[in-house]
């Protein structure tokens, strides 16, 4: 009995004696929404977002005067280096948990992500799940900086519209940190990151809304993919070729395919579900690619006359889209052969994954390889629905 | 008795000395009656009668005397040839119309029924007398149930007094093989200790071990079952009721017919049953009264037994140490709650938990007339004013709240208690380790629970030792006609509870 009272008195210590280890309260942490790392000089710029709760919070939706983010920056020759350092400028403790972009200046890209990501990676801290993207033609600061009147802290609204874009459009691909890695390593296969860019009016270092109101509020907006080789940035897909890109590597959720149906007018085919397939093998020691995309969609706007109660208009429409997106594909597989000679498509993966002794045989010199593949697309499109009314009403229309 | 070595103290013949015995050894108590009636008719016999006054019924007693002061001349009594057995006997046979009468030899009896209620005849000029069955005292009566209320199901509550509370019980199992032991325990209060149990169904061995514990005990009073059920425990250090109460007499009957024991005492509407098992106090009488759908509810009560026991503990665990944990919208609201506040989390939930209890303590000892004002200052203080004089977060006092509501969904009001007392400790483990404090605290609760044993039967039966047939009246209820058997944990002789009943 008493020793068993000994060791109850000892465990109870235990608990009350350890002071609490790797305690942090809520209100002794900054929240890091968004971090970015640019290259200045040599020197790492690191960026972080730090969101002020308060001004977040709905409890004080009344007063907006305070700023919902500060983003601070600070040099450092390694990542790490400039976190910490970064301690001398916040009140608080960092915390990294939270992040939902990782936004990397273009001048980073280009000379090797690699060792930007490696902290990020390790540290236990840091979820992996963030968004990767690259700020083209400035700086990750001054992306982050950007203040949207919807969403008050800049990282959410990198994060959220990036989703939006790629659900809706397609344009844009979403990269998490851990997809970002796994493409680094995977052989057949490089990895692009989707861009942001600024447009029109920018201020720069602006973090608070009042002096954004009467600016126009989408200064920032996703724009065209970037195509790595390894760990280096080597150019851009523009917004047609990403939209390729997406369609092979059977990202596309929904889109619009525009049409021409006379010298002036057009017809937009919503896309509503697609799938793509690739099979690639070795034949005769020549790797071969067959990309088949089927896709269905509905009409969406119509501003010729048409007769789409007509069902031979229907299918001519059918193989309109279908050149549509083959024309896409092929865009994007001519860019990244001639230009790039990088295979953003994961080609070699695919041939790997169906044809494993083949891809032995033609790994080794799979850049040239690739730059002369021999890619078959087959596409087959079908329209489902024309939407609440059959024909336009546009031709009807009484005349003066 | 006290002393059984002593020789019982016989009557004298006289019967005043009798009587003057009776009053000086009671202390001249007040409430004692005696009167003495000349007997014309028999003997012209001296007769004197005891009771204690409030503990007898009135009108027996009065008809009592009139049979004896009036219709004993009228009755015909066989004459003084005829007779061959004492005018005592005579007496017993002719005038006494009570139902219950009995002979005393000695004082220790005598004293023992007039305490009770009973009326003592005794007789000049014999040493013993007679014990007239005429307890009555003042009783709440039958009302509802207080405490364990339900929306379908009886309105019947038992009472301080046994004989009414076995009554109730007789009245739903009227079964000759319902069986009903007394025994009196407590050496001054000699309080009636009823066990009552279905002959039968019950494993005799837990008969035998009830009784003898019973038996074992030795202490001055029992006052309420609550005495009796801490001295026959089988785990004197567990903060988990291993003894079921309850005040409704149905589930007393349904858990006879399930194969316990029920254990009565005098002077308390809170009857006990054993063997009690963990899941038993999350069962309400409805879940049977009610269509079998209405048992998910079941699940519900033990989501709230989550709760109740971890809510504050995982509110301190994930703010203080897995922000990472929530989902980025909430850690910044729950921040931004906390911004301010200069308590850790902690901290924070402690005061508010206890502020919580304190209030609910003080809502039951408190007068009823300044209830409502308590109430406005609690809900003030709990929820308006710490919050906004910056003391602690919304968060925590949402957290608290739901801690309380969910604390009292439990059907019996015992199983609460352990939840209350576990929850600071959870705090403080969750407080000092994060997760791991607080599942190393689960852990050790868990492995308690399956050392618990009530009666010998394992306390998170049929949960472990798993058994798959006892499921079925577990986490949920299933219908009555697919309830083939009687839970098997409580090994009864008949396991049969119902055969195909259903067309």
């Amino acid at each position: 009995m008493k020793r068993k009272g000994v060791l109850l008195l000892t465990l109870t210590l235990l608990v009350f004696l350890t002071g609490c280890w790797n305690r942090r309260e809520l209100n002794d942490l900054a929240i890091v929404m968004g971090t970015g790392i640019d290259k200045i000089n040599g020197e790492y710029v690191i960026s972080a977002q730090i969101v002020n709760p308060g001004a977040v919070a709905s409890t004080n939706s009344g007063k907006i005067s305070q700023s919902a983010v500060a983003t601070y920056s600070m040099r450092g020759s390694s990542i790490f280096e400039g976190i910490r350092r970064m301690t001398t400028e916040t009140p608080r403790r960092l915390y990294f948990s939270h992040i939902q972009v990782l936004v990397l200046g273009e001048q980073v890209a280009r000379e090797g992500i690699k060792e930007a990501l490696d902290l990020l990676f390790r540290d236990h801290e840091v979820r992996p799940d963030f968004y990767v993207i690259l700020a083209k033609d400035t700086t990750a600061l001054q992306i982050l900086s950007m203040i949207d009147p919807l969403e008050k802290i800049p990282a959410t609204k990198l994060y959220k519209s990036l989703e939006t874009g790629e659900k809706a459009w397609g344009s844009i691909v979403s990269m998490r940190l851990d997809e970002v890695i796994a493409d680094l390593l995977r052989e057949g296969v490089e990895p692009v990151l989707v861009g942001a860019t600024l447009k029109g009016r920018v201020q720069t270092g602006t973090t608070d809304i009042s002096s954004q109101k009467d600016s126009q509020p989408n200064l920032l907006k996703y724009q065209d993919i970037g195509v790595f080789k390894k760990d280096k940035l080597l150019g851009w897909l523009n917004e047609e070729e990403s939209i390729g890109f997406s369609y092979i590597t059977d990202k596309v959720d929904s889109t619009v395919e525009e049409i021409p149906c006379d010298k002036k007018h057009k017809i937009d085919i919503e896309i509503i579900r697609s799938k793509t397939t690739v099979n690639g093998k070795v034949k005769n020691g020549n790797p071969q690619i067959e990309i088949s995309v089927s896709a269905e969609g509905n009409v969406g706007e119509v501003a010729c006359p048409k007769d789409l109660s007509n069902p031979q208009t229907i299918y001519k429409l059918e193989a309109d889209v279908e050149k549509r997106i083959r024309e896409k594909i092929v865009s994007a597989i001519h860019k990244a052969q001639k230009q790039y000679h990088s295979d953003v498509f994961g080609f070699g993966q695919s041939i790997y994954h169906n044809d494993p002794k083949g891809w032995e045989k033609v790994k080794e010199d799979w850049d040239s390889e690739f730059t002369d593949l021999n890619v078959k697309i087959k596409v087959d499109v079908r329209l489902r629905r024309t939407g609440k009314v059959g024909n336009s009403f546009i031709p009807f229309i009484k005349k003066d | 008795m006290m002393d059984t070595e002593k020789q019982p103290a016989l009557f004298h013949c006289s019967l005043d000395e009798n009587l003057e015995k009776v009053k000086k050894e009671l202390g001249n108590s007040t409430d004692l009656v005696t009167r003495q009636v000349r007997l014309e008719a028999v003997d012209q016999l001296l007769v004197g009668i005891l009771y204690t006054e409030g503990l007898v019924d009135k009108n027996m007693i009065s008809s009592f005397l009139e049979s004896l002061m009036i219709h004993a001349r009228k009755t015909v009594i066989p004459t003084e040839a005829e007779r061959e057995v004492e005018p005592l006997m005579l007496m017993k046979d002719f005038l006494l119309t009570m139902g219950g009468v009995e002979e005393v030899y000695d004082f220790d009896h005598l004293y023992d029924a007039i305490l009770t209620g009973d009326t003592v005849m005794l007789v000049e000029g014999y040493t013993y007398g007679f014990i007239i069955n005429t307890k009555q005292w003042e009783d709440r009566g039958v009302q509802e149930p207080s405490v364990q209320t339900v929306v379908r199901g009886s309105r019947e509550a038992f009472s301080e007094n046994l004989r009414t509370n076995t009554a109730l019980v007789r009245r739903r199992i009227n079964n000759r093989n319902l069986w009903l032991e007394t025994v009196q325990v407590g050496e001054m209060t000699q309080t009636k200790v009823a066990m009552m149990y279905i002959k039968g169904v019950v494993q005799d061995s837990v008969v035998t071990e009830v009784r003898e514990r019973l038996g074992q005990i030795k202490i001055d009073g029992i006052l309420e079952s609550g005495n009796i059920e801490e001295l026959i425990q089988d785990h004197t250090f567990t903060p988990f009721p291993t003894v079921y109460n309850t005040e409704r007499p149905d589930s007393v009957a349904a858990g006879l017919l399930e194969g316990r024991v029920a254990i009565l005492v005098d002077g308390t509407p809170i009857v006990l049953l054993v063997p009690a098992v963990f899941v038993q106090f999350f069962q309400s009488p409805e879940d049977y009264y009610m269509r079998a759908d209405f048992g998910i509810l079941r699940i519900l009560r033990l989501i709230s037994f989550f709760v109740a026991l971890l809510g504050p503990s995982i509110y301190v665990a994930i703010t203080t140490f897995h922000q990472e944990m929530l989902q980025t919208n909430l850690i910044m609201s729950i921040a931004a709650q906390r911004e301010g506040v200069p308590f850790p989390a902690a901290v924070e939930a402690m005061l508010m938990e206890f502020t919580f209890e304190m209030l609910r303590e003080a809502g039951v000892r408190m007068p009823r007339a300044v209830g409502s004002a308590i109430s406005i200052v609690g809900a003030l203080v709990l929820g308006e004013a710490a919050v906004q004089a910056g003391l602690v977060s919304p968060a925590t006092v949402i957290v608290v709240s739901i801690t309380a509501i969910t604390s009292f969904v439990f059907p019996s009001f015992s199983m609460s208690i352990p939840i209350r007392l576990l929850r600071f400790g959870l705090i403080a483990l969750a407080a000092s380790f994060g997760f791991i404090g607080i599942f190393v605290g689960m852990i050790a609760l868990c492995i308690h629970l399956c050392t618990l044993r009530s009666f010998g039967v394992p306390y998170m039966a049929p949960l472990a030792p798993m058994n798959l047939a006892d499921q079925k009246d577990t986490l949920l209820r299933i219908p009555i006609w697919m309830m083939h058997t009687r839970p098997h944990f409580l090994r009864q002789k008949n396991s049969v509870r119902e055969r195909k009943s259903k067309i």
